[in-house]
């Protein structure tokens, strides 16, 4: 239903996004997942024709975008854009009006929105007394009001406690069982594991890998990561450590003192990196085997974590 | 549209202290500035003609003021002394009828106990009508700057405003206006009913307050765009500019809303005449409200930071206010600024009022409304261009 194709963003000199693509059918969630300033928020402020784009094309059920098309689409924006001083309901009244929603309907829908989010007998209670993550839910309900076609939430779930981030994550992933498409940002890769069929990861303006879950994991070359934490390491030994044929590909934190070891058979690859460690002198204080996941990805492509 | 005005009344209509400043405060000082200039010297018509001596040692302002300004009228001749000594010689020499002699520092103290009224035995009546000229000049002074106190207080809890100089500001031109003197502003011309300074001055306050709505405006938007609300807005099928006219209409209601409580409350409490036709009255209100809304929307534009807005909003209406005649008429400024107040809003309103109020036909009031509704719908088409939603 959505087609976002070699989509591009500048701001002065530097490119922001560039040649991000991707596609959404009915029904799917798509899991937008980078750092901070990989560029999501850009990507998606041109999707809402809130930003314009410097190339590319964004087209919806195979129609170059129009401002009709708002009408469809239902943001959650990263900042709480909620009026303070109004209450839950409010607040609601209003986003469900800007959406044309008539007085009636909106006062209905208002209702069912707070019951959606948890908060149904809260509506009457200003944003202002609300705790972190409260707003954030209303948040969210303010994009549900027009009940749209696609939902997109960028990172909403920053900033709050697990058992409101756990909520928002339940009604989420319940309004994708029902139908709702919808693309999800954040930059914990729990969360796009948990909600999304197909995940897109950014970084420095550029998809750098996207596919199903499943496809991704088993793009990591070998698959696992083995993480060990060496006290005295030195540069030949890492460079013997890297040279082992078992070995793919080393990250290291220097700091402190771990690095991350991408291997193919995980039992040969443990014995070897032994072996070598007391060859040269260097003392393994731990030692651990991680199943692929989406962060090892993450860090295969980049050499970086997701989250410092 | 709408939507987005009326929410902006409600948020408005919310925040308590802000319905004090704009609501209360111009009625207060209202009271406060129209009661001081139609202070009542009733006894002046029947006095004799009466030569006062004062007696002070040192020239200040208020001195200066109430000797030179204030004390004089048809009946009553002042002339000044060195120190009492000089001033008990002329009184036992029947050269002067009342003696009053000031005490040191009575400028900056502004009390009347210590000051002494000397007279001689026949002529009490006359002694007793200058020490209640001397009593109600000193308490409209004190009424003045405590108002005026109050007012630099709310005004900087409004915002970032620079209360101290905001405060010197305001008082030193509230002193000149409890010293102006006359109960009729303006002089009555032929054919027209004259003027009270408490009309005046209602006029005048009406006009500085709804002038207040131009950075409140302003402000909302740039609140706005710091929450991210403007641009979740802009992310909703409406366009652009029925959103800023959302923003403007919303400060319109605001400002008639304030201009129609006012209206009904200096009215109601003291009897202030607006004129014969309300019809006109409200021309005029609505004209300056568009006006005012415009240039809010105008400023929003040009200006990025919250705070930025509440600095130029304090000292702006203060600047405006005063060249716009509601400190003081207009008629008291060097020429300069005469010419240079016809250049504003403000004083177009005010003009319009006074008009209204003195009875004026609808052809002249035309020139004034038309003025301020070009001058508001400029604004409006100006700042939605150069405005950014996000
Ligand atoms: N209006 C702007 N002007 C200039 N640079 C901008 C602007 N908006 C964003 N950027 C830059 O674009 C880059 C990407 O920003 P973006 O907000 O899209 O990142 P993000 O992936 O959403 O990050 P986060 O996880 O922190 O929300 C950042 O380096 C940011 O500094
Ligand atoms: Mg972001």
């Amino acid at each position: 239903m959505l087609q976002v194709s070699e989509l591009k963003k500048r701001y002065g000199q530097k490119e922001v996004v560039k040649n991000v693509s991707f596609k959404l059918k009915e029904g799917e969630a798509f899991g937008l997942l980078g750092p901070n300033g990989a560029g999501k928020s850009t990507t998606i402020a041109m999707i809402c024709g809130l930003v314009s784009y410097d190339g590319g094309q964004i087209s919806w059920h195979d129609k170059p975008m129009t401002s009709s098309m708002k009408k469809k689409v239902g943001i959650v924006p990263q900042e709480i854009a909620l009026y303070p001083t109004m209450s839950a309901k409010e607040n609601l009244l209003f986003w469900g009006r800007m959406y044309g929603l008539k007085r009636k309907e909106a006062k209905k829908r208002a209702d069912d929105v707070l019951d959606i989010v948890g908060l149904k007998d809260r509506g009457k209670e200003t944003i202002e007394t609300f705790s972190g993550g409260m707003k954030r839910r209303i948040n969210i309900g303010a994009a549900l009001m027009h009940e749209p076609e696609l939902l997109i939430m960028d990172e909403p779930t920053v900033g709050i406690d697990p058992q409101s981030r756990n909520h928002i994550l339940e009604t989420v992933k319940q309004l994708n069982r029902q139908g709702m498409t919808m693309i999800y940002t954040s930059h914990y890769m729990e969360e796009v594991e948990f909600l999304c069929d197909r995940v897109g990861i950014m970084d420095h303006g550029e998809v750098i890998a996207s596919g199903t879950q499943k496809d991704l994991c088993q793009r990591l070359i070998g698959g696992t990561v083995i993480r060990l934490k060496l006290e005295g390491a030195n540069e030949s030994g890492m460079q013997a450590i890297q040279q082992l044929a078992s070995v793919n590909q080393i990250a290291s934190d220097p700091e402190s003192n771990t690095y991350e070891v991408f291997v193919k058979r995980p039992d040969e690859a443990i014995s070897d990196i032994m072996d070598t460690t007391v060859e040269y002198r260097m003392k393994l204080s731990e030692i651990s085997v991680q199943e692929p996941n989406l962060e090892s990805l993450f860090l295969q492509l980049t050499g970086r974590s997701l989250r410092d | 549209m709408w939507t987005i005005a009326m929410k902006d009344l409600r948020l408005r209509w919310k925040d308590k202290r802000g319905l004090i400043t704009m609501l209360l405060m111009p009625i207060l000082l209202t009271a406060i500035l129209g009661s001081a200039l139609g202070g009542n010297f009733g006894e002046d018509s029947s006095m004799p003609d009466t030569v006062v001596g004062v007696a002070f040692d040192e020239v200040d302002q208020m001195t200066d003021q109430w000797v030179n300004e204030v004390l004089p009228n048809d009946e009553v001749t002042v002339t000044a002394f060195e120190n009492g000594q000089e001033l008990e010689v002329a009184l036992q020499e029947k050269a002067i009828d009342v003696g009053v002699v000031l005490p040191e520092n009575w400028g900056q103290q502004m009390s009347e106990s210590e000051v002494k009224v000397w007279t001689d035995p026949e002529k009490t009546i006359q002694a007793s009508i200058v020490h209640s000229m001397l009593t109600s000049f000193v308490d409209r002074i004190q009424s003045v700057s405590a108002t005026a106190n109050v007012f630099a207080f709310e005004m900087g809890a409004e915002g970032g405003v620079d209360v101290e100089s905001a405060t010197e500001e305001v008082m030193a031109d509230l002193r000149a206006v409890a010293g102006a003197e006359g109960t009729s502003v303006r002089a009555a011309e032929e054919g027209q009913a004259s003027l009270t300074g408490m009309q005046y001055y209602a006029a005048a306050m009406g006009v500085m307050f709804i002038l207040f709505n131009a950075t409140i405006g302003a402000r909302s938007v740039l609140e706005e765009r710091h929450t991210q609300t403007l641009a979740r807005i802009a992310m909703t099928p409406i366009r652009p500019f029925p959103v800023m006219v959302g923003k403007f209409l919303g400060t319109l209601f605001y400002s008639l809303l304030q201009f129609l409580l006012f209206l009904i409350a200096t009215y109601l409490f003291f009897d202030v005449s607006w004129g014969e036709s309300p019809g006109q009255v409200l021309a005029v209100g609505v004209a300056y409200g568009v006006a005012v809304s415009g240039l809010a929307m105008m400023l929003a534009s040009v200006i990025k930071e919250e705070k930025t807005i509440d600095a130029v909003g304090g000292i702006g209406v203060q600047v405006l206010a005063l060249l716009g005649g509601s400190m003081i008429p207009i008629a008291a400024f060097p020429d300069i600024l005469q010419t240079v107040s016809n250049a504003i809003p403000n004083k177009w309103a005010l003009d319009g009022f006074i008009s209204v109020m003195t009875g004026t036909t609808w052809t002249e009031l035309i020139l004034p409304t038309s003025l301020l509704l070009a001058f508001g719908l400029l604004c409006l088409w100006m700042g939605s261009m150069r405005l950014k939603l996000q």
